[in-house]
């Protein structure tokens, strides 16, 4: 028990959470300069688009402009005539980039103080899910250079196959399911 | 997994990695496949790590008893095994509570092993019985993947006290007890000088006054005032509560001004071992009887605490019974706008008991419609303060002293004159 003084009350964010904020645009800014520098010409309404869902989605991290925007982003990457692009991986970045600030931002209100423990927390992991697009970027190069194109399609299938049911069996194997 | 629900970030990294991936298969653009490993992989970790335990929370005050402007931690208890990664607080803080941080938001994160707890500090800001608030909690997962919450946790109750301020007054018109720190009208073995009287059986040597003594030729003893405790009834109209409280950081009403103005009242007196009972002319009628010691003052102000203003169910001189002793002082706090009120004061008065009246009614408390002359409220309250004149007037030609509320010494002088015309011989009507 000690004596306090009253504070007044805030009505805006913290710097932090803006800072936080502006992660996402920059995440979705930094998706549609990759994509055009490597060679993707988008209309001037698909960039104010992505822009706007960026902005949304930064004010309302929760809502589906999340997913809007990350689609928008691999969408503005698929109008590149190079496939395999080592600028994949700077479109790359700004998606995980975009995803966990939103993420971040989603765990409380705006004016709350964030969690430095969090902070640090997503920033490793972020650069483990980056690192993932880097395998598999790299995966990709090595298939590419293989004479037979479809065997890249059969792998991708075989790992997504994989995926599935380690993931069922993931899910399955919960005790709280069992009951 | 009752109350875990799956988070928007895990519903957007399963539905990015799933189109996104098919695109790429489709199409036959293996950089497709880069962008949407990260989601895959987030999304299978997030599933990995999905909890398996229920969250149960509990919420609790460090102190439930405090006196306005202390602070206290609010501390939220989480407990869910090892599914916890992060959780949040969000507290709106009631009219007269705050919170620190200020947002009334914490965020933490649990170390593995350790209780998880989520830690406010809330103060009232003035006296009364409050909640500390409605407070939501949400939790995450690991990986982000699921959401406990946001879950609305019981209230709890705080009782602020009526914060006391300094207060010291030196006189006492009626001492009556037995011990006490208030100077008798009758000698006894006390410290403050008296008289030089003849020695009589059972005086002290020690007490010889020689000089006296030699002159005379007569043994001569220094003679000295007994010490006596009295008796004091705080008597609180909250009939009425006049002006807009700020708190602690604010103006103050004049219901605020009588609360506290009773606490340091009785904390004083109490304090130098006077018996002090309160009685409470208001919606909530508190009566409590003379008493002293720690225990009574602390009686005195959870009762003072739960005050609130209204119109009492008797009010008036026939059915009130004040059950004041002989000498008690009586102290009436009051802004003097009820005249039941000065009518009780006057027949207390009547029965030879001293009281003194203690206006909580400062110029600055009038609400705002008293000082706009656009407003017809202005003329009713011109109307109501001419009366509350009247009403003053008539209590002091009655022989009762009426003084504003300034904090320490308020009755010092009133008490004086009060001690002074007790010592006189008085006209009793019969």
């Amino acid at each position: 028990m000690s004596t306090a003084q009253a504070e007044r009350r805030r009505i805006y964010p913290d710097i932090d959470q803006v800072i936080l904020r502006t992660m996402v645009v920059l995440g979705g800014t930094t998706m549609l300069v990759a994509a055009q520098a490597a060679g993707a010409r988008p209309a001037q309404w698909q960039q104010a688009v992505l822009l706007c869902f960026a902005v949304l989605t930064a004010i309302r991290p929760e809502s589906i402009t999340g997913a809007a925007l990350l689609a928008g982003g691999a969408y503005l990457w698929a109008l590149t005539p190079e496939s395999l692009s080592p600028l994949v991986l700077v479109a790359a970045a700004g998606m995980v980039l975009a995803h966990v600030s939103a993420l971040v931002a989603a765990q409380g209100p705006a004016r709350m103080r964030l969690d430095g423990a969090q902070v640090r927390r997503w920033t490793v992991r972020a650069l483990l899910l980056w690192l993932a697009a880097v395998a598999v970027w790299g995966m990709s190069m090595l298939l590419a250079d293989l004479p037979e194109r479809r065997l890249a399609y059969a792998f991708g299938l075989t790992v997504l196959s994989v995926t599935a049911v380690v993931t069922t069996w993931l899910i399955g194997n919960r005790p709280d399911r069992e009951r | 997994m009752s109350g875990w629900r799956v988070t928007g970030a895990m519903v957007r990294a399963t539905a990015i990695a799933a189109t996104v991936t098919l695109a790429g298969l489709v199409l036959g653009r293996p950089d497709l496949l880069v962008l949407a490993a990260p989601f895959g992989l987030v999304c299978a970790l997030g599933l990995a790590h999905a909890p398996r335990t229920e969250v149960s929370s509990r919420v609790q005050l460090a102190d439930r008893w405090l006196h306005e402007g202390q602070s206290t931690r609010l501390r939220i208890d989480l407990e869910s095994g090892q599914g916890l990664e992060q959780a949040t607080a969000t507290l709106s803080p009631p009219a007269f509570v705050v919170a620190q941080p200020a947002s009334g938001m914490v965020a933490a994160t649990p170390r593995v092993g350790k209780n998880f707890s989520l830690e406010l500090s809330i103060s009232p800001r003035r006296w009364g019985v409050r909640p500390a608030g409605s407070c939501m909690v949400a939790a995450t997962s690991h990986w982000g993947g699921y959401r406990w919450g946001p879950q609305r946790i019981p209230e709890v109750t705080l009782i602020a006290l009526p914060e006391t301020r300094a207060f010291t007054s030196d006189e006492s018109p009626h001492p009556v007890g037995l011990i006490g720190q208030n100077r008798s009208r009758r000698g006894g073995d006390g410290s403050e000088f008296f008289a030089i009287r003849p020695f009589q059986a059972g005086d002290r040597l020690r007490r010889v006054n020689w000089r006296t003594t030699l002159r005379t030729g007569e043994v001569h003893v220094v003679g000295t005032t007994a010490q006596e405790d009295s008796s004091l009834m705080i008597l609180l109209d909250a009939v009425t509560d006049v002006g807009t409280s700020g708190g602690l950081d604010g103006e103050p009403s004049t219901l605020d001004v009588a609360v506290r103005a009773a606490s340091a009242l009785a904390a004083h007196h109490i304090a130098v071992g006077d018996r002090v009972a309160l009685r409470v002319l208001g919606r909530t009628n508190q009566v409590l009887g003379p008493g002293t010691g720690v225990r009574h003052q602390r009686r005195l102000q959870e009762l003072l605490a739960q005050v609130q203003p209204g119109w009492p169910d008797l009010l008036g001189s026939r059915h009130l019974r004040f059950r004041a002793g002989a000498g008690t002082v009586v102290v009436v706090l009051s802004p003097m706008l009820t005249p039941e009120i000065t009518t009780s004061m006057v027949t207390l008065a009547r029965r030879g008991l001293t009281v003194v009246a203690v206006d909580t009614l400062a110029p600055q408390t009038l609400p705002e419609p008293a000082h706009d002359p656009c407003s017809a409220a202005r003329l009713a309250w011109r109307m109501r303060l001419v009366e509350r004149e009247m009403q003053v007037t008539e209590v002091t030609r009655r022989g009762i002293p009426v003084v504003p509320w300034r904090g320490p010494g308020t009755l010092d002088d009133v008490l004086r004159r009060l001690a002074r015309r007790s010592r006189l011989p008085r006209e009793v009507s019969r």
